[in-house]
């Protein structure tokens, strides 16, 4: 199990079905035309999405341990500052989303250092992030620029350069791409050194940190990493709907979507979040087909997730039995580094 | 409204935040659960009373009746998804009781409705005293009273009577609690009963003064994670002041701003007890102390 020896080897070997997977959905639109409706695509565009940030977010809340329940912040955040610049200052989001990451990355960093010291940290954390994000959605409301509860629109046009499309298919396209972007993400963390730091200190957070693995320094770097990708999927939300309001880009439901991928798929497990993307998906075009009107159809979608995340921690689909990653990490700091 | 009223309304409904931190402290002290889904019990307690009085009884009978469904409800929530799957880890603990809370919420937007309720005139049909410059809401007077009582009952609980000390015991050490003769989970059910059930109550006392729609079941779950950080572990008289505290930021910044610029002091709060608790506790060489 050693990925150390031959990666690039290992990497093509596993990450393998992912990449069949994502040509299939890559193909979908040309071979299943009469099933590819326009509200499957959009279910799935936006499923996509999720499942890019399910991907960064298993890494810190699965891998780590530490459930972030704020990260929506960072997404509603970048939506908001790329259609901002870009409706008021005609900046394209190619370049504002980088500052927007940047800044999201440096918020969940400062965040954690805070929280990473203190006892109870994994629960503080939890709160503490939604809390934040809480405040970070009242903020981002009241400032003049951002309209409030009217929002930003964009103007509907095609204009590559600036990321609008009026061609759905583009942003369906861009949306695979990004979740391909995460399982890479996700298998390379995963069987990194620091991925094996992150999960010993999970499984065995003393014993990690004797061996000189740092909790505050690894928290900071995973709840940035998650806000980095978090904006950037805010961004590319914001620029797909043409449109950014609190209640579509700062809502506490994004969160919670992203952890239903994660725990239904299987939390601390590689490709969790893409299983989770694919049955959260499901689930979804499952309740357009039976169409309910969407409020009701919402409330019951939002039971059925309630009984599944009970029933995903219930079956222990949620990985938290040690996977002897403390163990390794032990037998590989005391070999000799290839480097 | 003079400044005065301002003040001693936001005490009085500080008593209630304090009720439902209380129960937050005593499943996060005590039981060692972070119980995400307890502003929703705060909920089912409102919900209760607001069907009773639909039924045309007294708010007064609401409140044993609230009190046991939402105990009841937490023993099972415990014994039957907390303590067989996530007994100890705080990770998962918030991803149970997070699937409890988005059914529950759910469950009561299907059977109440969206829209928020409220029972102003619940307890008397006069709503208001007035006292020279002061007019005072009965709803408040009622509900700080109460609170008053519920929360001279737990500390007499905890600090006088041996159950009390046996759940906070079976927190602490599960088998060192079944060597002194007490079942020990069976106590710590109990405990995470308690704490349910306070919420229950707050919920009853809460419903004619605020206006209750089963969305906002997250600002009471944070509002008694603010006060039961800044209070500290099992510290009565903290969390009562804290709560107090909080009752005054957010009727204060409700009348000086607005209510959600209230409920943000309440979280820029948390955030500066956060940091003064990080700066004190010392952080070493590892980046992190335990104490």
């Amino acid at each position: 199990m050693s990925g150390r020896s031959t990666p690039g080897n290992d990497f093509a070997a596993r990450s393998w079905p992912m990449a069949v997977l994502i040509a299939a959905f890559a193909l979908l639109p040309h071979l299943a035309e009469g099933l590819f409706s326009g509200a499957i695509r959009q279910i799935l565009t936006t499923a996509f999405v999720f499942g890019f940030v399910a991907f960064a977010w298993n890494i810190l809340s699965g891998y780590l341990g530490y459930l972030s329940l704020g990260d929506h912040l960072y997404f509603g955040l970048s939506a908001y500052l790329c259609a901002y610049l870009l409706s008021t200052h005609g900046i394209s989001p190619f370049l504002s989303v980088v500052p927007a990451a940047l800044l999201a990355a440096a918020l969940a960093w400062s965040l954690a250092r805070l929280v990473a010291g203190l006892r109870f940290r994994g629960t503080i954390f939890a709160l503490v992030t939604l809390a934040v994000a809480e405040i970070g959605r009242v903020v981002i409301t009241r400032i003049p620029a951002f309209k409030g509860e009217a929002g930003i629109y964009l103007q509907l046009a095609n204009d590559p350069g600036n990321f609008l499309f009026t061609n759905p298919l583009v942003y369906y396209y861009v949306a695979l791409g990004l979740l391909g972007l995460g399982g890479v993400l996700s298998l390379g963390a995963f069987h990194s050194d620091w991925g094996l730091q992150l999960r010993a200190l999970r499984d065995e957070e003393v014993a990690a940190r004797s061996l000189g693995v740092r909790i505050d320094l690894r928290l900071s770097q995973a709840a940035a990493l998650s806000a980095a990708a978090f904006a950037i999927a805010g961004a590319f939300y914001g620029m797909s709907a043409f449109f950014v309001t609190p209640s579509t880009v700062l809502t506490i439901d994004i969160i919670v979507t992203v952890l239903i991928v994660c725990v239904v798929g299987g939390l601390g497990r590689v490709w969790g979040p893409l299983y989770g993307t694919l049955i959260v998906a499901a689930v979804q075009i499952g309740l357009n087909k039976v169409g309910l009107s969407s409020t009701t159809a919402a409330t019951w979608g939002h039971m059925i997730y309630g009984v599944i995340i009970i029933a995903a921690v219930a079956t222990g689909a949620v990985l938290r039995l040690p996977d002897n990653a403390f163990a390794r990490l032990r037998s590989a700091l005391s070999r000799p580094s290839p480097r | 409204m003079t400044t005065l009223t301002i003040v001693i309304g936001g005490l009085l409904i500080g008593i209630v935040y304090a009720c439902i931190a209380l129960g937050f402290s005593v499943s996060m002290w005590a039981c060692r659960v972070t119980n995400f889904a307890h502003g929703h019990f705060v909920l089912i307690g409102a919900y209760v009373a607001y069907t009773m009085l639909g039924l045309g009884l007294p708010i007064y009978s609401a409140l044993p009746f609230a009190g046991l469904i939402t105990g009841i409800l937490g023993m099972v929530v415990y014994r039957f998804l907390v303590q067989p799957f996530a007994p100890s880890d705080a990770g998962l603990q918030i991803a149970l009781t997070l699937g409890v809370a988005i059914l529950l919420e759910n469950l009561l937007a299907l059977v109440f409705g969206p829209d928020p309720i409220s029972a102003g005139s619940a307890w008397s049909a006069a709503t208001t005293v007035v006292l020279g410059e002061v007019r005072l809401s009965v709803s408040r007077l009622i509900a700080g009273g109460a609170g008053i009582v519920i929360i001279w009952g737990t500390w007499w609980l905890f600090e006088r009577n041996r159950w009390g000390m046996a759940i906070e015991a079976a927190g602490e050490n599960v088998a060192g609690a079944e060597l002194t003769g007490y079942a020990g989970r069976r106590v710590l059910m109990l405990g995470f009963g308690l704490s349910t059930l306070l919420a229950g109550l707050a919920g009853v006392l809460l419903l004619p003064v605020a206006n209750v729609s089963p969305y906002d079941a997250v600002d009471y779950t944070l509002r008694s994670f603010v006060v039961v950080l800044v209070a500290g572990q099992g510290n009565l008289r903290a969390i009562l002041l804290t709560g107090l505290l909080v009752g005054l930021l957010q009727s204060g910044g409700a009348y000086l701003a607005s209510t959600d610029m209230a409920t943000v002091a309440c979280y820029v709060l948390l955030l500066v007890a956060l940091w003064v608790r990080r700066v004190r506790s010392g952080v070493t060489a590892l980046g992190v102390s335990e104490r």
